[in-house]
């Protein structure tokens, strides 16, 4: 073999290994750069459990309302073709390659104070603007995107013919969506809505443009981040990205799982050796 | 009998974009065979019953129910309309055992323990109660079969539709499962059609059966009378008799028919108009020349193909139209036939069959 052959594998490891420290060492730096039981004591601070809280509560309703919605409006898009399906889908895939700082001024020009509804809103005695509301706006107009896209992939991938069968068999459109197409969708949908929720969890544009960074209020997790950072307290911002990082990692972890096993396993945990015949209906 | 009990009677039109369908049929207490080509438009005519498809024109009656009216803007939802589709592949729901795939066509509203007996009794009565647990992933093509059509029967259908119920299946177990199939089709005793491909599969199924070519019915009946008197080259050639298309004109007490493709043959049988001959393979003789005698039809040409059927040789003479004979072994033997040699294929005018031919409106 000649030395310029064993040199080409080489450098091809050398490139992935020059990426992987590139991610490795920032995630690292984290965790190193103020010691641990420091970042444990920031994480009692008011600002920090604040911003948990405020993350918790507006990632979790935001989350809901994509499922909620998101996922009759895939199953329209993954396994009916009709006129507009197209355009339909693209529509709802904007907010992924919109800035954030974009889709938070876009928000706030339809909805803030002075915003095309925001004068109906007011009338109707609503106002959302610097609310945890608003909050759960800017995060579901971004993170829906991520969402949807897993599920209308999940749902148009479901066998036709079993959906054809439940009607058939005397269920309506609506109970085959929920007793076939969303079981047999299910591994695409939970990827989605982790991939969704890591997305709202790690908002910052959207939100600090929309809804502003009142602590306890509209303050998240990455904008208490930025606040704690500002005012010099970097032990404090370190503890905060560190707990992001874990969850964050988590997620990801979690949805390479789940599609994993979606490929090798089949449809196990739904066998019937695990639900006795008689559990049937 | 002027009663429509429980009779499924479809008349209905639909252009689909390779294809016109066009398509009325009957079918009242037993099976019915709807056999063609693929792409004939067989399955498209189940997914019109089951209302998967709406026809762009026609009517869809089941007992005294409506299915389908396109004029009167009358169209059942598929759950609303009763009817039991059996698909190829059986389209069991993966994600459930074979348990729950029947309960599912049970319908709610009943108790729950009525449920779990209904299944109870419909595994036994299928021979799938030792499946109740498995998975749709784990059956083999003929359970398979079986559960989807148990499934079917559970939620109660007024008709039933079978789509390809044995294509899926190897040879070896075909018979077999034919036989099964066609017991429980005999004691659901319910309106059936059943599609299928392939002939010889269909005739130990139904007593009846129509044949679909691009779109419409060409012919109905029993399967020994098609295969008698075939009216298209489709079920000609199921039979593996020869079918010349023509027109017909008599001739003092003869019929002259001048086939499409050029030439002229005698027959016995009385016709007048678009006919076509119909000629088994057994009825030629095959010689090296023009014989003498009564024999009145002859076609000419190089033999193109020799093959042994049992104890008999079929003969494929490269005339036009073309035409396989079928001689003993023996004078196979003795006339030394083999592809290339210039051959005479003749019969009697007596042997000829004249049958209907579909005009070209069809």
């Amino acid at each position: 073999m000649r030395r310029s052959d064993r040199l080409v594998p080489i450098g091809f490891g050398l490139a992935a290994a020059l990426l992987v420290g590139f991610v490795l060492l920032p995630m690292a730096a984290v965790f190193v750069r103020v010691p641990l039981a420091t970042l444990l004591s920031q994480l009692r601070s008011n600002a920090a459990l604040g911003a948990l809280g405020v993350s918790l509560r507006t990632t979790a309703t935001s989350l809901a309302i994509i499922l909620v919605l998101g996922t009759p409006a895939a199953y329209l898009l993954g396994t009916r073709s009709f006129r507009g399906a197209a355009a339909l889908e693209t529509v709802l895939e904007v907010p992924l390659v919109l800035p954030p700082a974009v889709a938070g001024i876009a928000l706030l020009a339809a909805f803030g104070r002075f915003g095309l509804l925001g004068g109906t809103l007011r009338a109707a005695g609503i106002e959302v603007g610097l609310t945890p509301a608003a909050v759960v706006m800017a995060l579901t107009f971004v993170a829906m995107p991520f969402y949807v896209r897993q599920a209308v992939g999940a749902f148009a991938s479901v066998d036709r013919q079993v959906l054809a069968a439940s009607r058939t068999l005397g269920a309506g459109d609506g109970e085959t969506f929920l007793r076939v197409a969303v079981p047999l969708a299910r591994k695409g949908l939970s990827a989605g809505a982790a991939l969704a929720f890591a997305r709202a969890l790690g908002e910052f544009g959207a939100t600090i443009m929309f809804a502003g960074n009142l602590q306890g209020r509209t303050q998240t997790l990455p904008l208490a981040i930025y606040g704690l950072y500002s005012a010099d307290n970097l032990p404090g911002a370190l503890a905060l990205a560190a707990l992001l990082v874990a969850v964050s990692v988590g997620l990801l972890v979690g949805v390479k799982v789940i599609l994993r096993a979606g490929r090798t396993q089949g449809w196990e945990g739904w066998t019937a050796s695990s639900r006795s015949t008689s559990g049937i209906v | 009998m002027g009663r429509m009990d429980g009779v499924l009677q479809i008349d209905v039109r639909h252009r689909l974009t390779r294809l016109a369908l066009a398509v009325r049929l009957e079918v009242g207490r037993e099976t019915l065979a709807l056999v063609g080509p693929s792409g004939a438009g067989k399955t498209s005519v189940l997914r019109a019953v089951a209302g998967l498809l709406t026809p762009q024109d026609g009517r869809i009656v089941l007992g005294d129910r409506m299915l389908l009216d396109t004029r009167r803007g009358l169209n059942l939802a598929p759950e609303r309309r009763r009817v039991g589709l059996v698909f190829q592949e059986g389209a069991l729901f993966p994600h459930m055992s074979v348990a729950r795939n029947v309960a599912y066509g049970v319908r709610v509203g009943h108790a729950r323990r009525h449920i779990a007996n209904r299944v109870g009794e419909l595994l036994e009565r299928f021979g799938i109660a030792h499946l109740a647990g498995s998975r749709a992933d784990e059956l083999s093509g003929g359970e398979r079969q079986r559960v989807a059509l148990a499934r079917a029967v559970a939620a109660d259908p007024d008709v039933l539709l079978l789509d390809e119920p044995l294509s899926a299946l190897v040879t070896l177990t075909k018979s077999h499962v034919s036989g099964e199939l066609a017991g429980q089709l005999r004691a659901i005793a319910l309106p059936t059609i059943l599609v299928s491909h392939d002939f010889e599969d269909v005739v130990g199924l139904a007593p009846r059966v129509a044949v679909l070519e691009s779109g419409s019915i060409v012919q109905q009946g029993a399967p020994a009378e098609l295969l008698q008197a075939p009216t298209s080259p489709f079920v000609a050639a199921l039979a593996g008799v020869n079918y010349f298309p023509g027109t017909g004109r008599r001739r003092g007490h003869l019929t002259e028919v001048s086939l499409i493709g050029g030439g002229h043959v005698l027959s016995t049988d009385a016709a007048d108009g678009p006919v076509a001959v119909v000629l088994s393979p057994w009825e030629l003789s095959v010689g090296h020349s023009r014989p003498e005698g009564s024999a009145l039809n002859t076609l000419s040409g190089p033999i193109e193909r020799v093959s042994a059927v049992g104890n008999r040789v079929r003969v494929t003479v490269g005339s036009r139209p073309s035409i396989v004979a079928e001689v003993t072994e023996d004078s196979a033997r003795h006339l030394s036939l083999t592809a290339g040699l210039h051959v005479v294929a003749t019969w009697k005018a007596t042997g000829t069959r004249l049958v209907p031919r579909p005009s070209s409106s069809t």
